[in-house]
């Protein structure tokens, strides 16, 4: 810097107010992604294996997906179609956000979409209600704090389970179904139409253990979810027909 | 990490990207049906049952009694998510329920 020029202060742009934005969910990334690691070692995962998936995939029940349908032998196209179903969730998401990045070149919508999860949808839809646009270095600020603290709690995760007592780890391979049952009890709990939910619950896992007599577990799984879903959306436009 | 295993994730990163980045390229401004809005809210929720619901009927690591130790793990770790509603102490209690019900039960 050339002498004489005076300093200020430097002004807090919008990537650190993005970053800033994200810090309070940070905590449930490491959480989550703490669980997600660790969950990947005693699944048989290698470490570099463990944080490829979080940095590919990055969405914590797509990677728990994963490390189960692999333990369950299952082929690419069955996993492939199994995270497509937990993440389609995202395109709603990604519609609803839509509207806020007119005026953005292709790439800058692209790098902005690729990192969206759960967490940064419901930062960025708040910033996006109160701002009425969502700049991209705003949400690149917002992304990128995400993004390196899921890959850092996966990995973590992932070394500590490694070090677990051998004794300990040999009953640990229930980790994975017990994760599932409080991932979705934390579902339903959070959930504004619960009746609707148990309803899906119930038919998701009654039609998924019948097709297991006659269908492979991952084809069996789909099935499952596809009945669960459908009574569900059955039910509650039946309800809402009757409320009228 | 095998081939195999390699495709499905780069499948399954393919396929995350597309509904991630899809709708906000695309910018559909014509909202979805209800309906379809409806049965994607239910999509997560169906897939978890179903997950657990395979899990307990592959691999119900029976004891020689014939009790299914995973089944009553689960229902431990469910009654302790329900009354705790944290996702640490429902795989805690469920792995110990798991450990204890192997060694206790005939």
């Amino acid at each position: 810097m050339p002498p004489g020029i005076p300093i200020d202060p430097p002004p807090r742009g919008p990537f650190v107010q993005g970053v800033a934005a994200c810090l309070p969910t940070v905590l449930g990334y490491w959480s989550i992604g703490f669980a997600a690691g660790g969950v990947g070692t005693l699944a048989g995962f290698s470490i570099p294996d463990i944080l490829l998936l979080a940095a590919l995939l990055y969405a914590g029940s797509a990677q728990f997906l994963v490390y189960g349908m692999t333990a369950a032998g299952a082929g690419p196209l069955a996993i492939a179609a199994a995270i497509l179903l937990v993440n389609v969730r995202y395109l709603l998401m990604s519609a609803a956000l839509a509207p806020y990045f007119r005026g953005q070149t292709p790439l800058q919508k692209c790098v902005g979409g690729a990192l969206l999860t759960d967490e940064t949808f419901a930062v960025a839809s708040g910033h996006a209600v109160r701002h009425g646009a969502l700049p991209f270095r705003w949400l690149l600020g917002v992304n990128l704090t995400a993004y390196l603290n899921w890959i850092a709690a996966n990995g973590l995760g992932a070394v500590l389970a490694r070090t677990l007592p051998a004794a300990v780890a040999d009953g640990l391979s229930f980790g994975l179904t017990a994760m599932f049952v409080g991932l979705l009890l934390l579902t339903v709990l959070a959930s504004r139409s619960r009746a609707s939910d148990l309803v899906c619950v119930a038919v998701a896992a009654s039609v998924a253990a019948a097709a297991l007599a006659i269908l492979p577990p991952n084809v069996a799984l789909l099935v499952g979810a596809v009945a669960g879903a459908t009574a569900a959306t059955a039910a509650t436009a039946t309800r809402t027909a009757e409320v009228r | 990490m095998n081939g195999t295993l390699v495709t499905a994730i780069l499948l399954g990163a393919a396929v995350t990207l597309c509904a991630r980045a899809g709708p906000i390229l695309l910018l559909s401004r014509r909202p979805l049906p209800r309906v379809v809005v409806l049965w994607l809210g239910f999509v997560p929720s169906a897939i978890m049952a179903a997950i657990v619901a395979v899990d307990l009927v592959v691999h119900p690591a029976r004891t020689a009694g014939g009790w299914s130790v995973s089944v009553l793990a689960a229902a431990a770790a469910l009654a302790v998510g329900l009354l705790g509603r944290s996702l640490f102490f429902t795989v805690l209690s469920g792995l110990c329920a798991f450990a204890l019900f192997k060694a206790v039960l005939p």
